[in-house]
């Protein structure tokens, strides 16, 4: 009888399938077209394609159930003598038939056209299909067995992603964000989003299977909601020592890695934090999000206080980096109080909605041969309010480190002023010199996410000169790669400056030698997952800030 | 009993559709199942086939408890409603043809030949049947698999006189072993095809019983006075719609029994010229006993 619903559901539905087929086919011509350089103008007017590639499936998948609808007892084939579980699996066949697979194949033949290799294509593409498949068909058809009609199910969509940003503004501003779990999951992510996914899995296909065999579409609904609220809770809130115990499961975690930190207030200050690269993707951004993020950005500064603690490390192999998944500070009065721990300040937004969270960060790369003790900084954002009542009596600081160690995967080269090859680390990549010939532009098409960790440098090869190298750490410790929703390929850019058109700045490798430079990256994989420690008796914080640094507010009586 | 319902309750919010419902169907029947608007026949039905749950009570149909009703029974229960929703989007032919492979025992001839004694344009989408031709419709996918219970919703409601007769004409053909259940207003229509007749009133049954027992025992009586005629202050509570005018006095006798009406009659009034009694047409006893059962509720 599967067969029989889903041949009659071919029969009439196809031309939905096909619509969404069509949109993804769109989508990833417009990947093409676009290139490996932004083309805004051609970005704007196609944006909206992935959106009708989901709008596609929703309404496939919620059509489809309606055929025969569960909630309305006026339907005719109820009273015949169907099997529910058929129907049910007909349906969910349709959906990963017709609508799933043939988005795997439109995938992997866009990979294909890019000449990416095929396993890896087919690999990209069945992951992509499983992910919407769970996200977003099953919920879609879950929607489609509570509610009678389309209007009906987005009217009932709407409302309910309504009442959950509601119910998220509320919770954000009357709940702390220690209460909501809120915090930076560093490459943790895949564990929150992997736990909501089986959380969304296991709720769509309760609703589903009690809709089904009872009818009962009040109780069915309630279960469908629950399920989506679970998942958003679990995804927004899952607490990041939750996703660091997870992780530290997975990986078997040692105890120091042979790293040692110790804090060394005998060295100079010494400003250890990486030159970060302008960023992985998109640069189209207005000036008024600019100014807007700008002073926002001042605003969630005021709120906090930075302490810089001198530490020295030693242990990190050259060329290799350690990075601070999470590093909780605990400050101690000399009678033996608590008076403070947390992983950083989250601030609420400037409406009282949501949050901003700062972590302590730690992002140390050990570039130079001589790596037996590196002066590193640690800064530390305290809360101002905290910061403003201790700041001066002695505290004992605990440093409670999770710490993550990558190593150099490989590194190819490309000529800066015009290339382009597949890197197997960075997918198809191609350099050019940018309109005001003062930067490089990197760009790459990837299907399998860029690598946790990047080391870029503009080098001459004549002259074995190197200008500084640019560092990008965006860590993912999943199992798997990340997955774009948009589209199987993703493309990713990055500026490398080789001349300063105000004459501030000089760069080993400029002008006059950018025609024969080449582009040097380098991916780092994470290797070792481990904890360490250190404590810092009897200090006053007023001490440790930056000479000139401290926050305006922090100094009002 | 192939159908039977004990204490049945049925609750939508505050209001209660089905208020302690005992009804029994007999094996073989043609069963009249007759009420006014709201009086909780549809959602007696709709209990019966599992398409509502009871808020308390059962029912047993072909013997099997109603919350259970398995695709073996179901196979055996032919259903038409005027409200029945069907995919619009099928022609007749493709609907027909799909539920085809659902009962192992549908009759293709059979189905042949409704079509085209009931007239249904094979190639036409169920959506743009009329209401007369969706209730054909409905009536045709209900006897290819020769149900064992037929169960008819207010099957006449919009039709006109041709179709009416056309439906009818159908049902009759193919009633032969099965057991019919219909609803209806249309009293006229079944009068000649009922064998038992049950009467709900708001939720609850006033009586169940044989349509001959019923049109034997109610009976419109004309009692002619050689005086002017007045309401007897002691009628019998099986006297309904007691009217004087004139010399003459009528009343609806609902426990009509040959041998007794002559002493109630003298132990209430005198002065009788004449008596005529008369049988009254299904269509007037349920009017006569509706607006008896308002009286009384209100």
């Amino acid at each position: 009888m599967v067969w029989h619903f889903f041949k009659k559901d071919v029969r009439l539905l196809w031309p939905m399938p096909l619509f969404v087929v069509v949109a993804a086919a769109l989508c990833a011509l417009r990947t093409t077209l676009l290139g490996f350089f932004n083309q805004p103008a051609l970005d704007r007017l196609t944006f909206f394609l992935p959106y009708l590639v989901y709008l596609g499936i929703a309404i496939a998948a919620i059509t489809v159930v309606q055929q025969e609808p569960l909630s309305d007892p006026r339907e005719d084939w109820l009273i015949r003598p169907i099997r529910r579980r058929d129907l049910v699996l007909s349906k969910v066949l349709f959906v990963l038939l017709m609508v799933n697979v043939p988005l795997m194949i439109v995938d992997t033949m866009q990979q294909l056209a890019l000449h990416f290799p095929l396993a890896v294509s087919i690999g990209v593409a069945v992951s992509r299909a499983l992910i919407v498949a769970v996200t977003f068909s099953l919920p879609a058809l879950m929607l489609g067995a509570v509610t009678r009609s389309l209007v009906d199910a987005f009217v009932f969509g709407i409302v309910s992603a309504t009442g959950f940003a509601f119910l998220v503004m509320f919770a954000t501003s009357t709940l702390s964000p220690a209460v909501l779990g809120i915090g930076g999951q560093a490459g943790m992510t895949w564990i929150p989003v992997c736990v909501a996914g089986i959380v969304m899995l296991i709720g769509s296909a309760a609703s589903l299977a009690f809709q089904y065999s009872t009818r009962r579409t009040t109780i069915a609904r309630g279960v469908g909601l629950a399920a989506v609220l679970a998942a958003l809770c679990t995804l927004i809130c899952l607490p990041r020592t939750v996703a660091i115990a997870i992780q530290e499961v997975l990986w078997g975690v040692s105890n120091n890695g042979g790293i040692n930190l110790r804090f060394d207030p005998s060295h100079e200050w010494a400003h250890s934090e990486p030159e970060h690269a302008a960023a992985y993707g998109n640069r189209l951004v207005p000036a008024a999000v600019i100014a807007a993020r700008a002073a926002e950005a001042a605003r969630i500064g005021r709120q906090m206080e930075k302490i810089h603690l001198p530490l020295s490390i030693s242990g990190v192999h050259p060329g290799d980096i350690l990075f601070a998944d999470r590093i909780t500070v605990r400050l101690v009065a000399k009678t033996g109080r608590v008076l403070y721990e947390g992983a950083g300040v989250c601030t609420r937004g400037g409406a009282g909605v949501g949050f901003t969270c700062t972590d302590n960060r730690l992002e140390v790369w050990a570039s130079s041969a001589d790596t037996t003790q590196m002066p590193v900084e640690q800064q530390l954002n305290l809360p101002i309010a905290v910061y403003q009542r201790i700041k001066d009596e002695p505290v004992r600081v605990e440093l409670m480190y999770t710490l993550t160690r990558f190593v150099a995967r490989s590194s190819q080269r490309l000529n800066a002023a015009g290339d382009m090859q597949l890197l197997p680390e960075m997918g198809w990549c191609a350099t050019r010199i940018d309109d005001d010939a003062d930067e490089i532009e990197l760009g790459c098409l990837t299907n399998v996410g860029v690598p946790s960790c990047a080391g870029v440098v503009l080098e001459d090869p004549q002259t074995n000169k190197r200008n500084p190298e640019l560092h990008l750490c965006d860590p993912n410790y999943g199992p798997f790669h990340r997955v774009a929703l948009e589209d199987a390929v993703e493309r990713s850019e990055l500026s490398i400056p080789f001349h300063d058109r105000f004459g501030l700045a000089h760069y080993p490798v400029g002008s006059a030698a950018i025609n024969r430079a080449r582009v040097d990256v380098t991916a780092y994989d994470p290797v070792d997952h481990f904890r360490s420690s250190i404590a810092m008796p009897d200090i006053r914080l007023v001490e440790w800030q930056l000479p000139g640094a401290s926050n305006p507010s922090a100094s009002e009586p | 009993m192939i159908i039977q319902t004990s204490d049945l309750h049925k609750a939508y919010g505050r209001h209660e559709a089905l208020r302690g419902l005992n009804l029994t169907v007999p094996d073989g029947s043609a069963f009249a199942l007759i009420g006014a608007n709201g009086a909780g026949k549809t959602t007696t039905i709709r209990v019966l086939l599992n398409l509502l749950a009871p808020s308390a009570g059962t029912a047993t149909v072909l013997g099997m408890d109603s919350r259970r009703l398995s695709r073996l029974e179901l196979a055996q229960i032919g259903y038409v409603s005027e409200n029945q929703r069907m995919p619009g989007r099928l022609t007749v032919s493709q609907y027909l043809a799909h539920l085809r492979a659902f009962y192992a025992n549908w009759d293709s001839e059979l189905e042949r030949s409704i079509l085209t004694q009931l007239r249904l344009p094979p190639e036409r989408k169920i959506a743009d049947l009329s209401h007369g031709m969706r209730m054909k419709m409905a009536l045709a996918c209900a006897l290819p698999f020769r149900p064992k219970l037929l169960v008819l919703d207010e099957p006449f409601s919009g039709l006109d006189p041709l179709v009416r007769d056309e439906f009818m004409g159908r049902l009759l053909e193919q009633a032969g072993a099965m057991t019919v259940l219909i609803s209806t207003h249309e009293l006229a229509d079944i009068e000649d095809v009922a064998t038992d007749v049950a009467f709900l009133d708001n939720g609850t049954l006033l009586f169940q019983e044989s349509m001959s027992d019923l049109t034997g025992r109610v009976r419109r009586v004309q009692i002619v006075l050689s005086q002017e005629a007045t309401e007897p202050l002691q009628a019998p509570p099986s006297w309904l719609e007691v009217r004087a005018m004139g010399n003459v006095l009528t009343f609806v006798e609902t426990q009509f029994s040959k041998d007794e009406l002559g002493a109630r009659i003298a132990a209430a009034i005198t002065k009788v010229r004449s008596v005529d009694v008369q049988p009254m047409p299904l269509r007037s006893i349920f009017t006569v006993l509706a607006r008896n059962a308002q009286l009384e509720g209100s």
